[in-house]
Order: C-alpha cells, then sequence, then structure tokens
C-alpha cells in the first residue's frame, strides 16, 4: 500500500466534514498533532445545521446507517459511541407511498419486512424478498471489508476470492435485473432498487453491487441520533477536541504551499501560514485539486457527477396522522424519471420524492407542536442541466410551486398553508458551497468511477483526501470509512484493525 | 382538610432557663401527623410523574401504569391535584409538628429523623418536582466523565448526548458555577449508569444526582441536632425548621439540588466549629466550597472562633492567615486531584443570566424600569438592573464583613445564617431554595419565638411561590388557574393553622435573644454537647 513520504507528526486537516473528522480521530489516536482547520462556525461539512425560527434543520444527510463505524471512529481515541451520541433506531426505515394509494413499511428486521410483504403483495413476494435479503447481506461481507474499507492502490488489488465470488453471485450485473430475479412486484423492485440513485445512478445502469446500499438501509437498519444527524459531527469533534485536536472554526484555507508535489503548509484567508508535514484535504475534490492544490489530475477532471436535488427544508404547524421519518412519494412514472434527471436534464415530470420528518423521532428539534419536512426532489445536476437548458436562477420559484403542489396531492393537504420557516437549496446553492456540478452527491458511481478507479485519495509526496468525491463513495457510512482510509495512507496499514461492521 | 391536634401535657414545656437537658422528658411524634405527611409525599411523588420534570423522551408513557397520567389532558389535572393536595397535606403536617413546639412539648430527634424518611421516601424515587436543574447536573456530569471540561463547555456541545435534550434550553450553553468537587463526584456517579434505552438513562443519572443531594441531607439530619444541642438549642426544634421543612423535601430530596451537599458540608463544619474542633470544621466547610461557593462564608466564622483561642497580638490576622493557608491548600488540592482546574471562577456570574422574582435588586430594576418607561424613559431596565446588581452585592460583601468582624459576636451558626441571608437578599439572582442556605444554620442556633414565627411563615410562603413557579412551566396547565389553585390551598393550610393555635398559649422557646448576655456563643461556648 502506498503512503505518504517523510515526517508525519504535524498534520493539518482542511475541513471538519465527516471525512475530515474520522481521520482527526484516527490521527490523534495515533498520537500525531492535527489541527482541523474549518470555513465554518460548527463541524460536519454536508451533515450541516440551519438554526431558524426555534427549529434546528438538518441540511445533510437524514439518518445514519451502520453506527459501527462511528464506533470504529471513536474506538481510535479509546471513547464510547454512547457517551458521544445516541442513537435511536428509525422504525419503519421508509414508508414508500405508491400512487395506486398502496404502501408499504420497509423494516429492518427481515421477519417483520416478510410479513409486511406478505400482507401488502403476497406470500411468493414475501420468499423473494427473503431470497433477496441473503444475496445483498452476503454481498455487504464480502464487500466492506476486501473492496470498501481497504486502500487499493491499483486494479490489481481487487483481484481477491471475493472478486470471484461476487462474479458468481451476479455483483456485476445491472442492478434492476437483478433485482428483479428476486422480487417480481414494481413495488418492491423500487423500494429495494432506488437506492442507486444515491450512488447517483439509475438501477438500470448501476452494477448490482450497489445492492449494497440496500442491505445498509433496509436489513442493518436506520438510525437517528439524539438532536439530529448535526449531532453526529458535533459529538465526534468534541472527542477528537478532547483528545487534542486543535479544531480552529471560521477559518477558510485559500491554498496549500507546496515545493514540486510535496505539501509544506496551509495558507488561510487571515494570511496566516500553518506548517504542516501532512495536509489531509476534506473539500469536495475537484474545488480541493482547482482551489488548494492548484491542479486538477485527469482522474478527477474526468469525473461525471451524479445527479443533484432540491432540497425543501419547511417548518410546519401541520401534523398529519400516522407519521413516519421517511416517507417515499413514487410517482407512476418510474424508468422515465432516471432518463429525465440522468440524460435529458430535465426535472421529473412525475415526480418520486423523498420526504423526512425528523420531528417524530426528535420533536425537541422543532418549537412545541411544529413538525420539521424535509423534502428531497432528485433534479439533474448543472452539468445534466445544460442540455435543456434549465436555469435554476430563474427556475426556483416555479419548481417550488410544482413540489408543494405535488405534496398536497399526494397526502399533505395544506402544506402551503402551514409552512412558517423555510429554506429551498438548489443545483445553484450547492454550487457555490463549493461542490461540482452543483450537487450534493459527488462522482457518480460507474463502473469507472468506482473502487480503484474512483479517484484515489493520496496526492504527491503528502497530500490525503477524504470525503466522498474520493474512494470508496459517497454516503455518511462511506464517508466515514473514507476518514480511515486516509489516515492509514499517513500512519501505514495496521495489520490489527478490524472494523466492528465487519468483524 | 382535618385539622391535625395533638393532644397532650402543656406542662411539659420547654425549660425557660436556655438550657435544654438533652433527650430527657422528650416525647415521639404522634403518629397522626406522621401518616398525613406520608400521604403527602405519596401524593407528590405520584404527581411529579406528570407534573414534575420528566425526562426527554418521557420513559413512563411506556409504563401502563402511567401511561395515562403521562399523556391525557385528564391525567394532567389530576395530577394537579395530587401535587396541590399533596403539598397542603405536607406543610399541614409540617406546621402540626410546629405546634407541638408551640404547645411546649419537646420531640425525639429520633422520631422527627422517621418522619423525614417517611415523607420523602417516595419523592426520592420520583422525577424531580419544581426545577429542571438536576437534568444540567446530569448533563454536566456526563460532560465531566468523558473527560469534557464542564467549566469550558455547556451540554450543548454535544447535541447528542443522551443528556442534553433534557437540559433548560436556558443553561445549554453556559459553563457550570460548580465547584470542581461535585462535578468529579457526579461525573463519577452518571458514569455508572449503563446503557439502556435513552429516557431511563437520563433518569438513572438524575436518581445518581440525587443521590449526591440526599448524601447532603443525611449529613444535615446529623450535624443540625448536633449543632443544636452544643449551642444550647433544641435540637428536635432544629430538625423541624431546618431538615423536616417543606422546602428542603422540595428542592433538595425531589429536586436534588447540589446545595444539598455544600450545606451537609458546612453544617458539619458548623457542628465541628462549635465544639472547638477547628481544623477539622475547616477542612469540612472548605470541602463544602468546593461544592458550592457560598458556603465560604462560614470558614470567616471558623476564622473568629479561632481567634477567640488565641491569646497575644494580631490574634485574627493570625487566625485568618490559618483559616485561609489550610483551606486554600486544601482546595488547590482538591482542585488538582480533580483534574478540572478553576474555570467555575469565570461561571459564576451564569445563574444571573436569569431574572428571578425574589432577587430583590433584579426586581427592583425591573420596577423601575418599568416606571421610567411610563414617564417615557426607554431602555432603563437594563442599566437599572446592571447598577442595582452591582451595588447590592457590593453591600452584600460589606454586610458579610460586618457581620464577620463585629465586636459582639454571635454563635457561628446564627452568623453563618445571618451572612447567607444577606448574600442570597442582596443577589442578582435567587431561587427559593437559596433561602435554605441561611434557614437551614438559623434553624441550628438559638432563636426568639418571633424569629421561628417568621421562618416558618416564610417557608410556606417559598413553598407555595415554589409551587406556582415551578408548575406553571408545564405546558398545558394554565397560570392563572395554577396560581387560583394553589393560593386558595395556601389558604386553606393557614386557616386551618391560625384555627388549630387559637387558644393554645405561646410559650418562649428557651431561647433569648441570643447576643445578649447569651452564654453559647463560640467565644465562650458552654460545651453541652452529649459525649
Amino acid at each position: 500500500m502506498r503512503t505518504v513520504t517523510g515526517p508525519t507528526q504535524r498534520i493539518v486537516v482542511v475541513g471538519a466534514g465527516l471525512g475530515g473528522l474520522s481521520a482527526a480521530l484516527r490521527l490523534a489516536g495515533a498520537g500525531r498533532e492535527v489541527t482541523v482547520l474549518e470555513r465554518a462556525g460548527v463541524p460536519g461539512g454536508r451533515a450541516g445545521l440551519l438554526e431558524t425560527g426555534g427549529y434546528s434543520f438538518d441540511t445533510g444527510p437524514t439518518v445514519l446507517t451502520l453506527p459501527d463505524l462511528v464506533a470504529d471512529a471513536l474506538d481510535a481515541v479509546g471513547e464510547r459511541l454512547e457517551d458521544w451520541v445516541t442513537l435511536r433506531p428509525v422504525t419503519p426505515a421508509y414508508r414508500a407511498r405508491y400512487a395506486d394509494g398502496s404502501h408499504l413499511d420497509v423494516l429492518a428486521d427481515p421477519e417483520a419486512m416478510a410479513a409486511e410483504i406478505e400482507r401488502v403483495i403476497g406470500p411468493a413476494e414475501a420468499a423473494g424478498y427473503q431470497r433477496y435479503v441473503g444475496f445483498v447481506s452476503e454481498l455487504y461481507r464480502l464487500q466492506m471489508r476486501h473492496f470498501i474499507d481497504r486502500n487499493l492502490d491499483s486494479p490489481a488489488d481487487l483481484l481477491t476470492p471475493s472478486l470471484a465470488r461476487l462474479a458468481v453471485l451476479g455483483g456485476f450485473r445491472r442492478l434492476a435485473p437483478k433485482v428483479e430475479q428476486y422480487l417480481k412486484d414494481p413495488r418492491t423492485q423500487r423500494v429495494f432498487s432506488f437506492q442507486s440513485m444515491y450512488a447517483g445512478l439509475s438501477p438500470y445502469d448501476a452494477l448490482a453491487i450497489y445492492a449494497v446500499i440496500a442491505y445498509m438501509d433496509s436489513v442493518a437498519g436506520v438510525f437517528f441520533p439524539v438532536g439530529g444527524v448535526h449531532a453526529l459531527p458535533r459529538g465526534l469533534a468534541g472527542a477528537a477536541v478532547k483528545h487534542g485536536v486543535t479544531l480552529r472554526y471560521h477559518t477558510t484555507v485559500t491554498g496549500i504551499e507546496r515545493v514540486g508535489r510535496r505539501a509544506v503548509a496551509v495558507r488561510t484567508a487571515d494570511g496566516e501560514r500553518i506548517p504542516a508535514d501532512v495536509v489531509v484535504l476534506n473539500p469536495d475534490l475537484p474545488v480541493a485539486y482547482r482551489d488548494l492544490i492548484g491542479t486538477v489530475p485527469w482522474s478527477v477532471r474526468r469525473v461525471r457527477c451524479s445527479p443533484s436535488a432540491v432540497v425543501l427544508l419547511a417548518g410546519s404547524r401541520a401534523r398529519y396522522p400516522d407519521p413516519v421519518h421517511h416517507t417515499i412519494l413514487f410517482g407512476d412514472a418510474w424508468d422515465q424519471v432516471f432518463r429525465e434527471i440522468i440524460d435529458d436534464g430535465r426535472v421529473m415530470s412525475d415526480p418520486s420524492l423523498l420526504v423526512t420528518n425528523p420531528t417524530v423521532s426528535d420533536p425537541t428539534l422543532a418549537p412545541d407542536g411544529r413538525e420539521i419536512y424535509a423534502v428531497l426532489a432528485p433534479t439533474p445536476n448543472l452539468v445534466a442541466g445544460t442540455r435543456s437548458g434549465l436555469d435554476w436562477s430563474r427556475q426556483a420559484v416555479p419548481y417550488r410551486e410544482h413540489l408543494l403542489a405535488t405534496l398536497e396531492a399526494r397526502g399533505y393537504p395544506g402544506f402551503t398553508e402551514a409552512i412558517e420557516a423555510e429554506q429551498m437549496t438548489t443545483p445553484l446553492d450547492w454550487q457555490a458551497q463549493g461542490m461540482m456540478a452543483g450537487t450534493p452527491f459527488a462522482a457518480a458511481h460507474s463502473f469507472a468511477q468506482t473502487g480503484p478507479f474512483r479517484p484515489g485519495n493520496l496526492w504527491g509526496e503528502n497530500v490525503v483526501l477524504t470525503g466522498s468525491g474520493t474512494q470508496p463513495g459517497i454516503g455518511v457510512p462511506m464517508v466515514l470509512v473514507s476518514g480511515r482510509l486516509a489516515a492509514e495512507r499517513i500512519l501505514g496499514p495496521d495489520r490489527t484493525y478490524r472494523s466492528r461492521a465487519w468483524r | 382538610m382535618a385539622t391535625i391536634t395533638s393532644s397532650g401535657d402543656p406542662e411539659l414545656g420547654a425549660d425557660r432557663s436556655g438550657s435544654l437537658a438533652p433527650d430527657a422528658g422528650r416525647v415521639p411524634l404522634p403518629r397522626q401527623i406522621l401518616v398525613v405527611g406520608a400521604v403527602g409525599g405519596l401524593l407528590l411523588g405520584i404527581g411529579a410523574f406528570r407534573l414534575g420534570v420528566t425526562p426527554t423522551p418521557d420513559p413512563f408513557v411506556d409504563l401502563p401504569g402511567l401511561h395515562w397520567l403521562s399523556t391525557s389532558p385528564s391525567g394532567a389535572f389530576a395530577a394537579m391535584g395530587l401535587i396541590v393536595t399533596g403539598m397542603a397535606l405536607l406543610v399541614g403536617a409540617w406546621l402540626a409538628i410546629g405546634r407541638v413546639f408551640w404547645q411546649g412539648r419537646r420531640l425525639s430527634p429520633g422520631s422527627l429523623r422517621r418522619a423525614f424518611w417517611a415523607w420523602s421516601a417516595p419523592l426520592l424515587l420520583a422525577p424531580p418536582l419544581l426545577s429542571r436543574d438536576a437534568y444540567s447536573y446530569a448533563a454536566q456530569a456526563h460532560l465531566a466523565h468523558i473527560g469534557l471540561n464542564p467549566y469550558l463547555y455547556g451540554p450543548g456541545i454535544l447535541p447528542g448526548s443522551v443528556y442534553t435534550p433534557s437540559v433548560d434550553p436556558i443553561w445549554m450553553y453556559s459553563p457550570a458555577p460548580y465547584g470542581p468537587l461535585v462535578l468529579w463526584l457526579s461525573g463519577h456517579v452518571v458514569g455508572l449508569v449503563p446503557n439502556v434505552s435513552p429516557g431511563w438513562r437520563v433518569y438513572l443519572a438524575v436518581l445518581g444526582v440525587r443521590l449526591i443531594a440526599v448524601a447532603g441531607v443525611v449529613m444535615l439530619l446529623y450535624a443540625v441536632p448536633r449543632l443544636a444541642r452544643t449551642l444550647g438549642w433544641d435540637p428536635g426544634l432544629a430538625l423541624w425548621l431546618g431538615v423536616l421543612n417543606p422546602l428542603v423535601l422540595g428542592h433538595f430530596v425531589s429536586g436534588a439540588h447540589n446545595d444539598a451537599l455544600m450545606l451537609g458540608l458546612l453544617m458539619i463544619g458548623l457542628a465541628l466549629a462549635a465544639e472547638r474542633r477547628l481544623l477539622t470544621a475547616t477542612v469540612a466547610i472548605t470541602l463544602a466550597v468546593a461544592i458550592k461557593v457560598p458556603a465560604i462564608v462560614g470558614l470567616g466564622f471558623v476564622a473568629m472562633a479561632w481567634a477567640g483561642t488565641l491569646t497575644g497580638p494580631w490574634r485574627r490576622v493570625r487566625a485568618f492567615t490559618a483559616v485561609g493557608v489550610v483551606s486554600a491548600a486544601l482546595f488547590t488540592a482538591v482542585t488538582t486531584f480533580t483534574g478540572l482546574g478553576w474555570g467555575w471562577i469565570s461561571a459564576l456570574g451564569t445563574p444571573g443570566m436569569v431574572r428571578t422574582l425574589l432577587s430583590t435588586t433584579t426586581t427592583t430594576g425591573t420596577v423601575l424600569g418599568w416606571l421610567a418607561g411610563l414617564v417615557g424613559l426607554q431602555d432603563v431596565t437594563n442599566p437599572a438592573i446592571s447598577v442595582l446588581r452591582l451595588l447590592g452585592t457590593a453591600a452584600g460583601v460589606v454586610v458579610v464583613a460586618w457581620l464577620v468582624l463585629r465586636r459582639r459576636q454571635v454563635d457561628v451558626a446564627r452568623g453563618t445564617g445571618l451572612a447567607l441571608l444577606a448574600i442570597v437578599a442582596l443577589s442578582p439572582a435567587v431561587q427559593p431554595w437559596y433561602v435554605l442556605w441561611a434557614v437551614v444554620p438559623l434553624a441550628a442556633s438559638r432563636l426568639s419565638t418571633r424569629e421561628v414565627t417568621v421562618l416558618t411563615w416564610s417557608t410556606v410562603a417559598l413553598t407555595f411561590y415554589s409551587l406556582v413557579n415551578g408548575s406553571t412551566m408545564i405546558a398545558g396547565v394554565s397560570q392563572v388557574g395554577t396560581v387560583a389553585v394553589f393560593a386558595a390551598a395556601c389558604a386553606v393550610v393557614v386557616i386551618d393553622h391560625r384555627r388549630a393555635l387559637r387558644g393554645s398559649r405561646w410559650p418562649s422557646f428557651g431561647a433569648r435573644p441570643p447576643t445578649r448576655r447569651d452564654p453559647a456563643t463560640v467565644q465562650a461556648p458552654v460545651v453541652t454537647s452529649r459525649r
């Protein structure tokens, strides 16, 4: 495995996102002097926080999966997860509501889920689901240790017995046909394959290995931290500070000072120069290369990004009967949705939406008797959007109306009227925050941008990258892993390492 | 409510000469009073599951027996009824004990201690009444336990901590204003809480915090009568006024305030000082200061007592130096041992962040600001409060210095009690339980009949004030209604007490005004301890 060269005592981490914090904890645990520089006033990066009108909105992820990976990061400094973050299971993990009016609750317990499928669809489908659980569990077991939680230097690293086993399982077929092999009803097919959207691809393009995401959220279970998802970076930052990490907020890094391919210091907007033996970069990869390192390698320049999303955060007086944390409103259209937002660069004509109601899990996020709704609508990213001439500076307002009208018609009557605090984020806003192509979902997980083919996490002699743009990929679990992989590039391989998530 | 009367022979009255024989001629507490108070405690304990402060998330809603009480609107009304009735019975029983004393009979301290436990047992396991502070203590203890210094961070630093959602938002980002010893202690106690479901974890932590407060109350049960006896005062009466007091049950047992441990150590220190064991007294009071700072005034009186034992020049300077050196060394050792540092000094202003009605300076400032608004002056309130608070604090320092240094000394309990009373009276922020800082030491000192009467009525008034203040924060109960119900209950208790007293004579308690011709002062103590 390749590592940085030279001394590794003084380490500067740029960005207190989950990747940067995960790396910082590992480095502090190994006795390094770590300084984390964060431009915002709070940690978390994309797992951000918006406080307004008595509401605490999570601006990023809406739940946490694989909490063992958080425990791993805290293990590095000898801390226990339950002392820093309190996690509550989210049950059901999702409620899928279909255009035909039926609904299906996704439960992490396979027995209970089989019973739910039998109730909604039938016994044959329930049996198919149980075989599907066997398939995704096996995928997880094979992938996590050998391909995900591991630094891959070249495609040759992939050549392991697990690769052959993955191939035999059908992991390199496309996701949609693979799912159809187990599940015959379009409703279950959708609910167990839409996760490819998290990886930036339609289920018709994604490889079946991405069914591992369905394992993470639909089988391993979904959790919500007390105090919101943002409590997670807060907890990690607290533990890091306790263990000697210097965390400086409101400190914007404007560039890396380097000699050839070796970084020697970072410079801040205040003109301060902070010397470093190693620099860890947590910003979005293209931005990190373009603005901080000053050169963009081809592997990054060629990147195709995931679709983006419009997120409407609403503090609301309205409460709807039998609320659940996550509701997916599936439209009637399905493959057309992917064609529109990925290929055509248009907004969905028959939208499928994710509605998160986090106050179901933690009512203290809103004032008494109030609710929070976060409505996520997948949209094209800014690059795809140019194909249809999509201009968010003009489309934002009409699109908001369109979203609200859709919600009113699909089970949220009076939604618009009840809003008392609101923020809408469009791809233009994501771009302004430094995200390439205006998407918070980074490089898509096509085969050519997966594993060793994804932009690497080591540049030059001593610059290491972490976050969703590099290996292994996007999502809170992967980003936490990317922090570990970054630390490993600095500290060297740890033969005794056994993740709680796969040991 | 039935009037509790106690038949008895008034001829058993206290000895007017001022010296009370240890336990001779003492009668046990009438059973009827004990039972009425215990029923009151039980009703309060049950009502606390709804109108007390429950953890977030509330673990009791899932218990079949408590679901209705915890969730339904009618449950809130029922709990209101339980609280009002419980407090009326408790205060009524407490006043009934007072009437036993007024009839001139002396009660055995043992039976009063038993009554204390019988009354407070239900409160020991129920959620805290009247204040959310126990949840702040638990959250700060958790920070201390995991190694985040509570003098640097408020609970809000960890929004994902199981303890944070239960903390009053006012204190969410405030550093802890408490001494290092109590944070260290509570940190270890909260560290023992097992990783059960969030609501129960918080609740267990609160019970752990309460355990610390109750340890302080146990010290009071021991030290208050002992000190009273040393000072020639009735130990039973001291227990009744200083420990069986409804404010102690409400704020120290139920509310779990760490002031209990401060007072427990302070009273042990004063009891030792009255017995001329001045070095151990200094140690005990220094530990009290390491819980909460106001106990520091006790050291002044210990130093004065010390000066009384010395001969030669510069007696006061030498005594103060000795006490100061011992105390500073011990405090430094405690601080070093806990590893928490000196951050509490800068956090001492934290309680002043809220405006409390009981603070004379703050309330006067508020009223002045309001009056100025009437004549067209705007924005006077905040400067007025700031100036008055500053003047009040300065005046407090002067009064305390005068009480400590004046030539004609009173006994340590009375001196400390009056000094703490001055501090509370002039403090920028006064919570109802702060008044106990003064009530408990004063209860152990020789009081005149008038003083006992004043302390009794103050207790009744503050108990009902605390209830109104503490209950109106519970959503779903109207404020006007709450005040009216409590006022009515208060009136019933007072009228009942007055009616029961009618016709009975008001004997002296065997105390004369203690500053005159009083042998039981520190400089010339009459040690009537039981050894």
